[in-house]
Formats: C-alpha cells, sequence, structure tokens
C-alpha cells in the first residue's frame, strides 16, 4: 500500500469540489492523455487513485464529510484520531491503527464511528470473527445503529451464515428506514441464498423508500435487470428495459442518462463476471443509447475474424509492432506447406486433365458428365488455393498470438481473430508429453460457447501466459464495472467499432476486397470449357486404342464386334481386311474340305453366302432354335441343344474351328445379332399302325440355296431325331451327307454324361 | 528482423514456378505410362537378330531380355543369319503388364500362382496352378512378380496380407520348342500346338522332328474338326508327297472312313495307268483291289521288283491277313535282316511264328533284337514291350527266367512314373496290376489307358464309362484290338454315338458304316482284309456275342473267335471276364432295355 499521506482527489484532478461526475470524467481522461501510464506511471497511478474515489458516490460523500469535519467540527479531535488511524491503516501499519482505535474507544466507548472503523479493518483484514465481535459490541450499546447491523451482515456473510446475515441486513434497513444500502445488501444475500424473487421483491420495494434519490432508484432498477438476465428472465428483463428507456427519453437530463449508462455497464462487468455473457452484451448494447461517446461499452461478440485489409492503419501499425516484438513476421514454414499443398492440387489437376484428354478408356455421356463436374470442382479449388498461396505471399505476418487490453489476438496470415477478453470463462492447461519428455503446453480456452487453443513451448511461458490472460480479464472487468475502460492504455489499438462490422459469421471483411466467388466460377467453367474440347480428341484415341486391343488379339470375334459396334473410318477398312483374310482361309478350307466327290459339295454356295454375310454384316453367329408342338416332347428329351451342338460341328467341318458361332438363342452380346436363324419345329401326327414325328425346317435371315423342309420319322424309333437330323443333312447336302456315323450325337445310352 | 516482402510479383512467381514443376511431374509420369516392358524370349536353339521398335538386338540361345516399348504397333523381326524366323505388327495395349514376345511360340513358357503361408497358417493342400502360355508369338502376360527367376522360398508377410497370399511367376520350362509342342498337344490345344511346329518347320527346315511334329498336329486338328478336314489335309498331304506311302495309307484310312472305298480305287487305278512304273501306286491299288487280284498284284510285284521293299512289305502282311503263314514267313524274314522299317511289322513276323508254332522262338528273338538295340537308342516303344509280354503270356518280372522282360520294363519305365509301365503290361494281359497306382497327371495317356484296360476287363459298360471321353492319344496304349471290340460291343449295345466314337478315336481302319454292316451280316469279317488278326477276332466276339443274345448256337463262332486269338489280348480278357449275354431278343442297333 501506498504510504504516502493522500492528496486531495480535487486538486490532483483539477476540478472544483462541485463538479459533476461528467466533469470529472472529462478531467481524469484529459489528465491520462497528458500522462500515460508508460511514460508516467505513478502520476497514472495518483489520477486513477483520485478518479476511483471521486467517481465511488459513497466514497466522495464520505470524503468530503470528512474534510468539512476536519475544518469546521468541534468533535474534530475524535475525528483526527479517526483519520490517523485511516492513515496508519494505509500506510500499513495495521496495529498503530488498531492501538489507536483501542485507546479512543477505551476512554469513548460509545464513539461508534471508532468501533464501525475497526470492525471494518477486522473484516478488511479477513479477520471476520473479530469484526463481528465488534459489532457486535457496538450493537450492544446502540441497537438501532443501521450501520452496524449492515456491517454486522457483511461479516455473517463472510462466515458464509447467510440466514443470520439476511436477518441483520433486515434489521438495518429497519432502523435506516431511507436507507438504499442495507436493502440492497439483502437483495444480494437472498439472491445469494437462491431466494431470487424474495430478491427482486426487496429491490422494487426499495425503490419506493421515502425520500429515495432517482438515481438511487435507477441503480435499483439496474440492478434488478441484471438479476433477471442473470438468473434467465430474459423476457421480464426486457419489459424493465423498455421501462427505463420510457423513463429516460432522449430528452432526460442528460447526466442522469450518462449515469444510468454507467451503472447499466457496471452490472454487465458483473454479468460477464458471472459467465452471463449474453445477458452482459444485452445490457451493455441498450446501455449504448444513454452512451454513445464511449468507445469501450459496448456489446462485445464472442469472436470476429478480420481481414488484415480492413484493418485501420493505427491497428496495422500495432500489429506490426507486435510482430516485431515477437517474431511473428512471415518465414519459411509460413509459405512452404500452402506452396507444397498447392503443388498437390496442381499436380493432381493436371493429372485429372492428363486423365481426361488422354484416357483411353471409352466414355459414355454419363461419364463425360462426371469428368465435367470434376474438373470443374477441381479448377474451383485450384483456384481457391493459388488465392490463398497469393494472399499468403503479400502478407507480411506468420502465425503468432498478441494480447490488447480487451483481447486476445490470433494473428494467421492476412487475417486476425479476435477474443474479447470479457468473453474468457475458462482456462486450462494441458502438458502435451512423448515418451515422458515434455513437448508444448495447449492452452485450452473457453470464450462464452467457443473454444480454442494456444499451443506454447514452456512450462513457465505458457503459465505465465495464461496469468497474464487471466489478469486482464480481471482488469477489464474491474474497469468496465467502473466505466473507466475507456482510459485503458491501448484500447484504440483495435477499435470495437470495428468490431461491431462483422457479419452473422463474425467476419470482417476488407471493404474493396474483391469476393472469391467469381473468380472460382469463372475457373469451374474454364475445366468445363477444358472437358468439352477434350471430348473429341480423347473419343479419336480411345478408338484408336480400342482398335490396338481388338487388333492384338487374332480372334474374329472381337474384329467383328470392333466393326459391327465401333466401325471407326479410320480403321475399319483395314481390320476389314484381316476379316476378310481370315475369312479367306475358311474358304481355302472349304474349297479343299468340301471336294467334288463329296457328298457335301453342293453346299459350298450355303457356305460361301455364310462368309459372304460375315463379311458384309459383321455377325458370325448361327442360332439354332428348336420348338415342339405341345405335348410332342419333354424337357428331358429335347434334342435343340444336340441341334446347336450338331451345327457347330457341321460348320467347323466346313469352315475351320472360330469362324462361325452356333447358338440355341441365347449367344453372348459380343456377338452381335443372329447372322442367320435356323427354325426347327417339331409336331406329332397320330397315325397308324404308328405316330410320325415332324420337323419342319425353314431358314431366316439370309437369301441362300436352302428350301424349307418337312421331315419326318417313325415316332416310336429311338433314333428318330438322329434320323430325322439325318434327313437334314442330307437334304441340305450338309458335312456328314451320306454317311452312316451318328451326327446328331445325342447322348449315350451307357454313358450319360458321355458325349462323343 | 524486418518485415518481408509483400510484393504480388513475388507469389506470382512462385505460382508460376508451381505450374511448371506439377507439369513436369505428370509429363514424367505420364511417359512412364505410355511405355510397358516387354519380354523377349528366345528358346531357339539359334541366336536370332531382333528389330523392334527402332530397337535392335541379338538373342542368344535360350535368351530372353527385357525391352521397354511405346503403347502402340510395334514392327518385330526376327532374323537368324540371313533367313526371316518371323515378321509382323503386334499391338502393345494400354492394359498394362508385361507383354512377352516369344520368338515362334516356341519357349516352354507358363504361368503359376506361387501361394505362402505364415507359418502358423494350416497347411493347405491346393496345388499350384498352372497356365501353358507356350505356341503363342505375343501375348500380355499382365502383373508378373516373377518374370523368369525362380520365386523364393520364403517372403516377408504383412498383417494386412492374412493367412496366406500369392504371387505370380512367369517360367521357362527346359526343352525349347519341343517341350511346348508336347505341353499344348497334352492340353489339347492343338491349333496353337500345330501352328508352332509349322512356323518352326518352315523357319528352320533343319530342326529335328518339327516336320514330323507339324504334321501330326495337322492331323490331330483335322481330326478334331471333322471327317472332311481330316480328308483334305491327307489329301492335301497325299498329293504333296505321291511317292510317300505313308501318305496314300492315311488318305485311303480317310477315304474307307468316308465310306468312299470306290473312289479311292478307282484314283489309285487312273493313277497307275498314268504312271505305269510307279510303286507306290500299284501297291496302293492293290491295297484296295478285293482278293484274289490284290494279292496277284503284289505277288507280280515283288516277282517285279524283288529286291524293292515296299512290294515285299505289302505282300507279307496281305499273306498274313490271309493266314497264308508259310507264306509270309520267308518275307519278313528278309525283311527282318534287311528291312529299316521293320519294327513296324514285327508284331506280324511274331503273329506269323506264333501260328506256325514258334512262339517260344518268336519270345526270343524279339527280346534279343530288343535288347541288342538298348544301348544304343532311345527307350523302347511300349508296345514293342507289349509284344513281348504277349508271347511270353505274362508281365511279370519276377524270376531269373524273366531277366529279359525285367530288362525290358526297367529300360522302357525310364522317366515315366515308377511302376506305370508294369502296370499297363499287366492290364493290357487282363493281370491284376501288382503296384497301387502312382500320382499321375489326370491327362497322362498310360494312366488313361491302365484305367480303360483295367476296366474292361470286368464289363462292357464299365468300358464305356472309362473310355467315354479318352482322346486317341490314350487310344494308342489301349490298343487297335480293344478298340474294335469295345466300338463293336457298344454298336451292339445299341449305343452308336459312343461306339462311333471309340472306332475313330481308336484309329481302326473301319469305317462306321462297315461296322453296322458287319453286326448286321451284310458284310463278312473275312472280307475286311485291311484288319489284323486281333481285330478280326473282336469284331468275331461280339458277333458271337449277338449269337448268345439271340438267344442263337453261338458254339462254332466262339471257336473261331479262339482259333484266331494268336496273342493274348483285349479280345482274350473279354472272353474271360464278361459274361455272355442272355437271350432278349434284341437286334445290334437297339438300345439297351
Amino acid at each position: 500500500m501506498n504510504n504516502e499521506p493522500r492528496q486531495n482527489p480535487y486538486e490532483v484532478l483539477g476540478v472544483e469540489k462541485d463538479a459533476d461526475a461528467r466533469a470529472i470524467k472529462k478531467a481524469y481522461f484529459e489528465r491520462v492523455r497528458q500522462n500515460p501510464p508508460e511514460t508516467h506511471p505513478e502520476e497514472f497511478r495518483r489520477l486513477r487513485e483520485a478518479y476511483e474515489l471521486l467517481s465511488d458516490p459513497e466514497a466522495r460523500q464520505a470524503f468530503d464529510a470528512s474534510a468539512a469535519q476536519q475544518a469546521d467540527g468541534p468533535a474534530a479531535a475524535g475525528k483526527a484520531h479517526l483519520q490517523e488511524a485511516i492513515n496508519l491503516f494505509e500506510a500499513g501499519d495495521k496495529d498503530g491503527g488498531r492501538k489507536v482505535l483501542t485507546t479512543l474507544l477505551t476512554e469513548q466507548p460509545d464513539f461508534h464511528d471508532a468501533r464501525l472503523l475497526l470492525g471494518r479493518h477486522f473484516l478488511f483484514e479477513g479477520e471476520f470473527q473479530q469484526a463481528l465481535a465488534e459489532f457486535d459490541a457496538l450493537l450492544a450499546r446502540a441497537p438501532d445503529h443501521w450501520q452496524g447491523h449492515l456491517q454486522r451482515g457483511w461479516a455473517l456473510i463472510r462466515l458464509e451464515r447467510l440466514k443470520e446475515a439476511a436477518d441483520a441486513f433486515w434489521r438495518a434497513g429497519k432502523h435506516g428506514p431511507t436507507e438504499v444500502g442495507p436493502r440492497v445488501a439483502l437483495a444480494d444475500c437472498l439472491e445469494a441464498m437462491g431466494q431470487v424473487a424474495d430478491s427482486l421483491k426487496v429491490l422494487e420495494q426499495a425503490q419506493s423508500l421515502p425520500g429515495i434519490s432517482r438515481m438511487d432508484v435507477l441503480a435499483l432498477k439496474v440492478r434488478r435487470i441484471a438479476t433477471m438476465l442473470e438468473y434467465g428472465q430474459e423476457a421480464d428483463a426486457a419489459k424493465e428495459l423498455e421501462r427505463l428507456d420510457a423513463e429516460l427519453p432522449e430528452d432526460a437530463d442528460p447526466e442522469l442518462r450518462r449515469w444510468a449508462g454507467g451503472q447499466l455497464t457496471a452490472a454487465a462487468a458483473h454479468l460477464f463476471a458471472q459467465q452471463k455473457s449474453q445477458g452482459a452484451n444485452r445490457l451493455l448494447a441498450f446501455g449504448r443509447r444513454f452512451n454513445p461517446e464511449s468507445a469501450t461499452e459496448v456489446a462485445y461478440p464472442t469472436r470476429v475474424t478480420v481481414e488484415v485489409d480492413a484493418l485501420p492503419s493505427v491497428t496495422r501499425e500495432w500489429l506490426h509492432s507486435e510482430a516485431e516484438r515477437i517474431g511473428g513476421w512471415r518465414v519459411l514454414t509460413t509459405w512452404v506447406m500452402p506452396a507444397i499443398f498447392t503443388l498437390i492440387c496442381a499436380t493432381a489437376l493436371c493429372f485429372l486433365l492428363a486423365f481426361i484428354y488422354l484416357g483411353t478408356a471409352e466414355r459414355g455421356v454419363w461419364e463425360w458428365l462426371g469428368c465435367a463436374v470434376v474438373a470443374a470442382l477441381g479448377f474451383g479449388a485450384m483456384c481457391f488455393q493459388a488465392r490463398y498461396l497469393l494472399r499468403v505471399m503479400a502478407s507480411p505476418y506468420g502465425r503468432f498470438n498478441t494480447i490488447h487490453p480487451l483481447h486476445l489476438i490470433q494473428v494467421a496470415i492476412d487475417r486476425i481473430t479476435v477474443w474479447p477478453l470479457v468473453h474468457l470463462q475458462d482456462l486450462k492447461l494441458v502438458e502435451h508429453q512423448n515418451n515422458g519428455v515434455y513437448q508444448h503446453t495447449n492452452i485450452q480456452l473457453r470464450f462464452n460457447d467457443q473454444r480454442m487453443v494456444m499451443a506454447v513451448r514452456g512450462k513457465e511461458k505458457a503459465e505465465s501466459l495464461a496469468q497474464e490472460l487471466i489478469a486482464r480479464r480481471r482488469r477489464v472487468l474491474e474497469l468496465l464495472g467502473r466505466g473507466m475502460l475507456d482510459a485503458e492504455s491501448g484500447v484504440e489499438h483495435l477499435p470495437p467499432a470495428l468490431l461491431a462490422g462483422a457479419d452473422k459469421k463474425g467476419h470482417v471483411r476488407a471493404p474493396d476486397a474483391p469476393s472469391p466467388w467469381p473468380g472460382m466460377f469463372a475457373a469451374a467453367g474454364i475445366g468445363v470449357l477444358l472437358v468439352g474440347g477434350a471430348v473429341w480428341p480423347q473419343k479419336r484415341s480411345s478408338a484408336e486404342h480400342a482398335w490396338m486391343r481388338v487388333a492384338a488379339r487374332a480372334d474374329l470375334g472381337p474384329m467383328l464386334e470392333y466393326l459391327r459396334e465401333h466401325p471407326d473410318p479410320r480403321f475399319a477398312p483395314q481390320l476389314q481386311a484381316r476379316v476378310d483374310a481370315e475369312l479367306g482361309k475358311a474358304r481355302t478350307r472349304l474349297e479343299a474340305r468340301l471336294d467334288p466327290g463329296s457328298a457335301a459339295a453342293p453346299s459350298r454356295a450355303f457356305f460361301t453366302g455364310l462368309l459372304d454375310a460375315v463379311s458384309r454384316t459383321h455377325s458370325r453367329r448361327v442360332t439354332v432354335t428348336y420348338q415342339a408342338q405341345e405335348g410332342a416332347r419333354t424337357p428331358q428329351d429335347d434334342p435343340s441343344e444336340l441341334l446347336v451342338s450338331a451345327w457347330q460341328r457341321a460348320v467347323d467341318e466346313a469352315l475351320g474351328q472360330g469362324v462361325l458361332v452356333v447358338d440355341g438363342g441365347r449367344g453372348s452380346q459380343h456377338e452381335g445379332p443372329a447372322l442367320m436363324t435356323l427354325h426347327v419345329q417339331e409336331g406329332i401326327q397320330a397315325g397308324s399302325p404308328s405316330s410320325q414325328r415332324i420337323w419342319s425346317v425353314k431358314q431366316e435371315g439370309l437369301d441362300l440355296p436352302v428350301e424349307p423342309l418337312e421331315l419326318v420319322a417313325d415316332a416310336a424309333d429311338p433314333r428318330a431325331s438322329e434320323a430325322l437330323f439325318h434327313a437334314w443333312v442330307d437334304r441340305w447336302h450338309l458335312p456328314g451327307a451320306g454317311d452312316r456315323r451318328p451326327l446328331l450325337l445325342t447322348a449315350s445310352t451307357l454313358v450319360q454324361e458321355a458325349r462323343p | 528482423m524486418s518485415a518481408p516482402s509483400t510484393s504480388s510479383r513475388q507469389g506470382r512467381l512462385l505460382l508460376g514456378g508451381i505450374g511448371v514443376c506439377a507439369l513436369a511431374i505428370v509429363g514424367v509420369a505420364r511417359s512412364f505410362t505410355t511405355h510397358e516392358q516387354l519380354l523377349f524370349v528366345n528358346a531357339l536353339d539359334t541366336s536370332v537378330m531382333v528389330t523392334a521398335g527402332g530397337e535392335q538386338f541379338s538373342l542368344g540361345a535360350n535368351e530372353h531380355r527385357v525391352r521397354t516399348m511405346p503403347i502402340g504397333p510395334l514392327d518385330v523381326d526376327v532374323r537368324s543369319g540371313e533367313a526371316t524366323l518371323a515378321h509382323e505388327t503386334v499391338f502393345v495395349t494400354d492394359e498394362g503388364g508385361l507383354f512377352v514376345y516369344n520368338v515362334l511360340g516356341a519357349a516352354p513358357l507358363y504361368v503359376t500362382t506361387v501361394r505362402y503361408e505364415r507359418d502358423d497358417a494350416p497347411v493347405s493342400s491346393s496345388e499350384p496352378s498352372t497356365l501353358v502360355v507356350a505356341g503363342t508369338p505375343f501375348l500380355r502376360a499382365g502383373r508378373i512378380d516373377y518374370v523368369l527367376t525362380d520365386p523364393p522360398q520364403r517372403i516377408e508377410m504383412r498383417k494386412e496380407d492374412g493367412r496366406y497370399t500369392t504371387r505370380l511367376h512367369l517360367g521357362q520350362a527346359p526343352g525349347g520348342w519341343a517341350s511346348s509342342y508336347g505341353w499344348l498337344m497334352t492340353n489339347h490345344q492343338t491349333a496353337k500346338a500345330s501352328r508352332l511346329a509349322e512356323d518352326v518347320w518352315r523357319a528352320l527346315p533343319e530342326t529335328p522332328g518339327a516336320e514330323t511334329a507339324a504334321f501330326v498336329s495337322r492331323m490331330v486338328l483335322a481330326r478334331e474338326e471333322g471327317l472332311l478336314a481330316s480328308l483334305a489335309m491327307t489329301r492335301a498331304r497325299r498329293d504333296a508327297q505321291p511317292d510317300n506311302a505313308d501318305a496314300q495309307r492315311a488318305w485311303m484310312y480317310d477315304m474307307r472312313r468316308a465310306g468312299r472305298n470306290d473312289e479311292a480305287r478307282a484314283y489309285y487305278q487312273a493313277q497307275l495307268e498314268r504312271h505305269p512304273d510307279s510303286l507306290v501306286m500299284a501297291v496302293m491299288l492293290a491295297r484296295a483291289e478285293p482278293e484274289p487280284a490284290g494279292t496277284e498284284r503284289l505277288e507280280a510285284l515283288v516277282r517285279a521288283h524283288p529286291g524293292e521293299l515296299l512290294p515285299r512289305r505289302a505282300l507279307a502282311v496281305r499273306y498274313a491277313r490271309l493266314q497264308r503263314w508259310a507264306d509270309a514267313l520267308p518275307l519278313l524274314d528278309a525283311m527282318e535282316q534287311g528291312d529299316p522299317d521293320y519294327s513296324r511289322y514285327q508284331e506280324t513276323h511274331a503273329e506269323v511264328l506264333v501260328a506256325l508254332g514258334r512262339r517260344a522262338e518268336a519270345a526270343r528273338r524279339l527280346s534279343e533284337r530288343l535288347l541288342q538295340a538298348s544301348s544304343e537308342k532311345e527307350p523302347p516303344d511300349l508296345e514293342d514291350v507289349q509284344l513281348y509280354a504277349k508271347l511270353v503270356g505274362h508281365a511279370s518280372q519276377d524270376g531269373k527266367e524273366n531277366s529279359a522282360m525285367r530288362q525290358l520294363v526297367a529300360w522302357a519305365q525310364k522317366d515315366r512314373p515308377e511302376g506305370q509301365v508294369a502296370r499297363w503290361l499287366a492290364a493290357s494281359l487282363g493281370q491284376a496290376p501288382d503296384a497301387d497306382e502312382s500320382r499321375t497327371a489326370p491327362d497322362d495317356a498310360v494312366a488313361t489307358a491302365v484305367r480303360v484296360l483295367l476296366s474292361l476287363a470286368e464289363e462292357p459298360e464299365f468300358a464305356a464309362r472309362a473310355s467315354a471321353h479318352v482322346d486317341f492319344l490314350a487310344f494308342r496304349h489301349v490298343g487297335t484290338e480293344a478298340g474294335m471290340l469295345l466300338a463293336a460291343e457298344f454298336e451292339r449295345l445299341g449305343d452308336a454315338a459312343l461306339a462311333a466314337r471309340t472306332l475313330d478315336v481308336a484309329g481302326v481302319d473301319l469305317g462306321y458304316g462297315e461296322l453296322r454292316d458287319v453286326l448286321s451280316g451284310k458284310l463278312s469279317v473275312e472280307s475286311l482284309t485291311t484288319l489284323d488278326w486281333g481285330e478280326r477276332a473282336a469284331l468275331h466276339l461280339v458277333l458271337a456275342r449277338q449269337l448268345d443274345a439271340r438267344g442263337k448256337d453261338s458254339k462254332a463262332a466262339y471257336a473261331r473267335v479262339k482259333k484266331e486269338l494268336l496273342l493274348p489280348g483285349a479280345v482274350t480278357i473279354a472272353l474271360e471276364h464278361w459274361d455272355r449275354p442272355k437271350p432278349s431278343g434284341a437286334m445290334a442297333g437297339d438300345t439297351v432295355p
């Protein structure tokens, strides 16, 4: 504590004794500007003490009374002892002060002010029992001493005897029927006991005390509103605020309005301290109408992100100085990681383009649409990342944290995140270790409903930073409560009005900064255009590769499929030539195998026609369908598969393997539509002595020299199918004609599974 | 420390540099994806010069080399000295993986899946799968982990691999093109085998065995495609080699199968008129002519050309078929002394000696000749050893008296699975094999023949199941006598499909139509002069069984069978083991009730 004799606060601030609160505040700010704390810390301290004394109405009243007594009163001797004791206490001489008071009370036991001072001294020093004893002694001599009851109540509160404290406050109110203080104390006590409704009622009743000043009434109303907001009675608080607004219209006494504004700010500071940020901000926002000049008594958002370009010059200069002080300039690690990420994005984009332009797989409409969407996204993302890298390179800052008198500031390249300390509600230090070796400390902070983490290397550094944050917050709330935050040094470095300009998401953008969206959309459009430009060359390229894949295989099937499905004019002639060469080999075989002496020689024209059709239609599929009249055959006796196999053997025998493919109508989709379809319709003709099986055979699809057949066999003959097929082969002079070998090769009767 | 520069130029320069780097990275990566690894393998016995994609390099005999080639068409030219072995355009596609250029498709390449298991994994009984990729000059092998190197015995496995993991191994077996050819034929990839043999023969005509391999594979392929294909092939060979009696015989055989005997006879008649001095045409005409004109023509030819081997061979065989044993013997004895192709007639010679009551002499002469050749040439044909076993009447190797058998079996056994030859000999004589069958490949021809012969000793139905899927390679070891017996019996039982197939794969010189005519009595067995006595006995046995089935007296028929049986074989087995059919009134061609 200071041991200098107290100076006259009016003289310190240079104001008259009847100066109003506004004049006092104005004088204080003027003097502070002349004597900033950085260069005149001692003078600043004196100015602040003087301002704190005069801005507290009770303290100012006591000072004025004391000064008057010292000058004029007949009881000046006693008062002089009291002042002597006060001075000793302020000088830190507790024993000396107590001795003076004890001596005084021994001489004048009914000098209640001395006992009251001694009790308050004990209370101040934390010796609550002794304080209570002094107040009890006072009340034993003067049971109606309302201040004695009031102070006793405080002592009981400190001793956590709330119920007795409430009783003491009630008695203080009873014996001081016009005093506001006991009522407020009672309301506080009831609130602490959880009897919020009773507390609000006491505050309401206090407003109608006889002779109560209007300022006290306003103070009680604000206090009541704050209590309501603290306990979530938002609707009631809103009504009360409306009433307060109506009570203090714009044309009301300006001083009274300012005073009310100060009360609201103090209540807001109380709510911030109680971690009721929302309510506090509401009071601050409401209070702006009474105190619009204040730069700091405004609602504080929980977090605001501000682009560096949006900062005023004063803030930029401050940031520069902080970057210089902390070492927060852009360094290699600041831009290398974004550059690497940009390189990855650019490489991925180039790969995507290479895939789109040079990919060899055939693509349909949906694939191209997918490519367009992916390219649009890729180009948009690339544009975003490139802009970010340019911003990194255009900003002098790296990443660092600093503390403004009102906020915690996180600087990240080209934007700062502002965390107002009034919202700081929780702080934890978490040490991170790896295999028992300390790595760093995470400072976990909670601002209102949002969390943030700061990694700090060094335990002591982290603890020091945490303590600084806590101290800063305490000081901010203290100054806010006293309405003195405007005078805090450094506040002007980050104008709170800037934060008020944040959008709903808490961002403050530079006024002339272009929006990133048009650029990103333009980039996405370029991506889509590039995909569109890739369609034609990629189709040519994929067709070329498809042709190569076909050409790499010597099989006739893929070549025909290519000619049928993708007849690219660049490659079709070559492939057609290869097909014709393969068919030419088949023709040569046909000539050799169906020699003039062969019974199958007449079917040369039939097979030649087939080969011509293959060359022309690019299909080599022959379908043999078998249909039986209802009841004519059973599924176990169905020769359709045997017919297909027999026809496959016949064409292989004439042309060689791998030229034509015979199926029963369910061929592979790679083979395309049927070149020729052979329909076999089986019927039964009843007769005597036995029935006849009839096969109606006809060809469909090609103009070939074969006639439709009606073939008949004895239904009782177990080899009827073989006989019918033999007849068919003989009539059409197919391979096997004139041969007595079984052609249909019905399943072996000895070995069911055996198929020759 | 002062504030760094905030010039926008710096950022733009950095951004431009990043763009250039990205393009460079993509360009380099792209250059890798536009090329593929191409493995050139030369399994020929000669070094070759390969020109591909603008590169020229030599590949020594049995050497390989990996080259990176661009995706797209690639002209490959392979030369050996001045001769061009191959010139073709192959296509390296964008499908990725390893591409293989196998010169002429000769290298016996295979791809196996190697399975690696954790030490604590339960023992797996699964066999590694092997894919033969020989015979194809150019192919895409795909992702291969070990290229022509032995895969390691152990590898490090990661946790995510689970209990086992697999790797692909591209290997090359020893033996060059002959191994590839053998694999392909065994795996029924006849077209590939034919192409390989043709290419090798065309490119390197001096290669031993290439011409034969090309012919055989062509034959097999044609037979797979049908009678017309086979006939066209043999006709082409007949025209290409008019003086080759084997080529003429093959065409005649196909003409007989096609039922065009008259046409064949007319052809030879015409050829002989055109070339009156042609011995081959005269002998072939004698084969096609009915008796006695054919025999008379042959006797005239032998008289006119006493030193010529061809008429003598034909006449010796003809005498044997006519049971004129005494006339045949001097001819065969003479052939034994001076005919380089005598081994093809030694069975006829043995039959003649047996018919003349000189079985022991036949066995002795055969064993002496075989054992005498043992130090000079490759292992004997299995059929020679089988003939010796038939002559001695058993396959036993025990005792001093069977030392010749022991030596012959040991010699023939050589690289075959242990005991296989002995089992096959025992089965072919209708005796139960001493040893169990060792583990053999499922498509091993001799093992398949053993199974067919063992089933033949049960019942015809058993034999049907065993022989339904047997190919002609295996039937070579079953024998034409068994083939004829089974085909005729299947036909008698009404299974025409199986009968036709069996007749086809057995290689018997008899058409299916002729078989049906024999069984229906339209054609006598004696008229079939191209059949040997075992085949005739088989037909007679089936005819006797047909009589049994019809409830007729079959004693004479069985007596004839026994009379015709000179050597033990399939017919002996059937006589011994098959139950005689009960009379049912069934007719040839009917299905089994």
